[in-house]
């Protein structure tokens, strides 16, 4: 059981990396106007990356806690994090006009995969770190 | 039950100097009673094994009929016969015979587990008592030395009490305290009503047996 | 008996790096059956609704539109731009032979809309003679458009009762077009009210190209269908031949190139299809034979125990089920992971009309492929079965003594 939960931590931790950096170098939004201003987009790729950095910090912090029931505290608020993530592109902060554009065709679409995967590993290491802190 | 070969005989087609027919089994009669040890020795080669094979319904053979309370082993269907191997014949046969993907435990229980039958691990683990393996009963084949591992198929043959017990060379890996082991274990269920057939090189087996052959060139002698 | 207690689980457990291997290996042969068929079906709908969404057979455009290859790049690209020829030529065009229904239409591209610096083709129609847009904005929105009313596609960020700004108009979004995989997707629709009220501001604001123009007097293209008796390439033959600097097209023809180009990423796909498929049916036809082959005791032992001829069959087969099952579970997932998200970007990197089908046949798609990919695996099992159920039992076990 705490192998798994150890599986589930580390991938928590890579997930939470691919969100900060993926979202600022990989799938990025799109790139400045030709003025060099930014687009919509723009801020909300920042919101993702400072959520992201959150998330990894939180991730992290995981790892020094001993305490089951404390890490699956921290995890249940990365589940928390991780929907607020979900809903920056487009919902919170408006992207592009065209959904054809970069912002709405690679950046929101791997930010809500990401997202999920975060959603379902947090909740399901917090459930195993949760059983392990009972004895069950 | 009572196991009975009638005029049975088996011919292999081999590359030889004068004809390519060879007799592993000439023609023979024989009759394995309930409750006796049978032991049967020989010579590597003259025909041991292809004789206990015939009893246990895995090889054909190629005149002769072996009869089981009177009906014909091989004129019954494939699933038929396998299904009464599983229920009346325990075979221990050479060498490993381990399932690797499955514990000790699981391993002495695949004749119920086979059929989708309950385990019947009480058994199992009594017959593991016995044969001195118990505390392997989690460990997997691969961590077993060859004597286990002989024990583990003993007790595997053993678990559906089945009326007719057939073991070929079933202490060639084994110390002399365990062959003891072994040969008390069959002597007992023979004592039990079983019909027990033990092939051997063993000279010690002739102390425990009923009845004592000698097969010579495929030719079956009493002693 | 459990699950995970029977014997075929096990054995695949207790092999876990084949296992996985055979896995990964029939996920991607689904992935590739799901992935391949739902991009070929995409791209054959998209060409559809871009013949649906031209709905004529003749577009007329003043000359200097076609030299540019601005009219195509509109139409098929989704880009944007406008031209102008004198309203008299539409005039001209009417009155030639064979016509049977006739519209003018009004282009206009946004210098930078209110949200992005992005460009919007808005396109205007004549509500009295329309015969290519009505139909559909008619799909989305049952109603009359009003002055500043626009409808817009489906891949703008907009949405009902959303206000865009061109030229210093507010304009009021009253609906949202339907999905059709094409340029249209990001194009404006409003009426030709609106559009002139448009296009006269870009001129008072001097955003616009072309400066000496009445909005009044000017239609950017002409549609045609073509009346009954008469050929398309009749009339094609007689506007090119009598009304001077305007070009006709037929459709057919303009589409041509993109039928050209989809025909062979189809044929690219489907080749992938059959290598793949190909290849993963021998692979596993050597996995399941090597893997029976290395058992062959193990199954002697079961004979012994008393399993069946078909029972050792049975099991073989059941490893092979347990595989490839979950295999392609995992290959259609990833297939409907990676297309359905990025479908957009898929379409940005073909460049070519891209409409995904009804969820109905999406569903029905997945299904097919992990059909396909489970029976490609129990076809490759099968020998391995049969040859497992005819083994020779005595010789096996005394095979290594």
């Amino acid at each position: 059981m705490k192998k798994t939960a150890v599986i589930f931590d580390v991938m928590l931790c890579m997930l939470s990396a691919a969100l900060c950096f993926g979202t600022k170098f990989l799938f990025h939004a799109c790139a400045p106007k030709e003025d060099g201003g930014w687009m919509a987009c723009h801020w909300a790729e920042q919101a993702v990356f400072g959520l992201g950095i959150v998330l990894l910090i939180l991730s992290i912090i995981t790892f020094c806690f001993p305490d089951g029931k404390t890490k699956s505290g921290v995890q249940i608020s990365m589940a928390v994090i991780s929907v607020l993530a979900m809903t920056v592109p487009n919902h919170l902060i408006h992207l592009c006009m065209m959904t054809t554009m970069r912002c709405h065709s690679v950046m929101k679409p791997a930010v809500m995969i990401i997202s999920i995967l975060i959603l379902i590993c947090s909740v399901t290491s917090g459930m195993l770190h949760r059983k392990e802190e009972s004895g069950i | 039950m009572i196991l009975k070969a009638e005029k049975i005989s088996k011919e292999f087609i081999r590359e030889m100097k004068n004809t390519n027919r060879f007799f592993a089994v000439q023609e023979t009669d024989f009759i394995l009673e309930s409750g006796s040890l049978t032991v049967l020795m020989g010579r590597s080669g003259s025909g041991k094994s292809t004789l206990l094979n015939m009893f246990a319904g895995l090889m054909l053979p190629t005149s002769g009929k072996i009869l089981l309370d009177n009906t014909d082993m091989y004129s019954l269907p494939d699933k038929e016969l396998s299904e009464f191997r599983n229920r009346h014949i325990g075979v221990i046969p050479q060498g490993q015979t381990a399932l690797h993907s499955l514990n000790v435990l699981e391993n002495v229980c695949l004749p119920y587990t086979l059929g989708g039958e309950d385990a019947h691990e009480a058994d199992a683990l009594a017959l593991l008592e016995t044969l001195e393996i118990a505390p392997l009963q989690a460990a997997m084949p691969a961590e077993l030395s060859g004597g286990e591992l002989r024990r583990m198929a003993i007790a595997r043959a053993f678990l559906r009490k089945p009326e007719i017990i057939l073991a070929d060379e079933p202490t060639s890996d084994l110390d002399d305290e365990t062959t003891k082991i072994v040969f008390s274990f069959l002597k007992h269920a023979a004592q039990n009503g079983s019909a027990v057939f033990v092939v051997t090189h063993e000279n010690d087996a002739v102390q425990y047996a009923d009845r004592v052959f000698r097969m010579n060139a495929g030719i079956l002698e009493e002693q | 008996m459990k699950f995970s207690k029977s014997l075929p689980f096990r054995n695949l457990a207790g092999k876990p790096v084949r296992t996985t291997v055979l896995i990964l290996l029939t996920a991607l042969l689904s992935l590739t059956v799901f992935g391949g068929t739902l991009m070929i079906i995409s791209l054959k709908t998209g060409l559809h609704s871009l013949e649906s969404r031209l709905g004529a057979d003749i577009m007329v455009v003043p000359y200097e539109a076609t030299t540019k290859a601005n009219l195509e790049n509109i139409v098929l690209q989704g880009a944007t731009g406008y031209f102008y020829m004198d309203n008299a030529r539409y005039e001209k065009i009417a009155d030639c032979d064979g016509i049977g229904q006739i519209s003018a239409q009004f282009f206009l591209a946004s210098a930078s809309s209110s949200c992005c610096s992005v460009a919007v083709q808005i396109i205007g129609f004549d509500p009295e003679t329309d015969f290519t847009i009505t139909p559909w904005i008619q799909k989305s929105y049952g109603q009359e458009l009003q002055k500043f009313d626009v409808v817009v596609g489906n891949d703008l960020n907009a949405f009902v009762g959303d206000t865009i700004t061109f030229y210093g108009i507010d304009c009021h979004v009253a609906a949202k077009l339907d999905k059709t995989g094409t340029a249209f997707d990001t194009a404006v629709f409003t009426n030709q009210e609106t559009i002139k009220a448009l296009i006269q501001s870009s001129l008072d604001l001097k955003m616009n190209t072309f400066q000496n123009i009445d909005p009044e007097k000017v239609v950017s293209c002409v549609m045609i269908n073509a009346a009954e008796g008469y050929t398309v390439e009749e009339i094609v033959n007689d506007i090119n031949i009598h009304v001077k600097k305007v070009k006709a097209i037929q459709t057919k023809e303009m589409i041509s190139g993109i039928s050209d180009s989809l025909a062979g990423i189809s044929d690219i796909i489907s080749i992938l299809i059959l290598v793949v498929w190909v290849l993963g049916v021998v692979i596993l036809l050597l996995a399941f034979t090597m893997s029976v082959n290395e058992r062959k005791k193990e199954f002697a032992v079961l004979r012994v125990i008393g399993a069946s001829r078909n029972r050792l069959a049975g099991i073989v087969m059941q490893e092979a089920l347990l595989t490839c099952l979950s295999g392609s579970i995992i290959g259609t997932a990833l297939g409907l992971v990676i297309i359905m998200p990025f479908h957009q970007m898929i379409e940005e990197q073909l460049n070519l009309p891209f409409l995904l089908p009804a969820s109905g046949k999406i569903i029905g798609f997945v299904i097919a492929a992990v059909l396909v990919s489970v029976l490609s695996g129990c076809i490759s099992a099968a020998a391995s079965a049969f040859r497992i159920s005819r083994i020779d039992t005595a010789l096996i076990l005394r095979g290594d003594n």
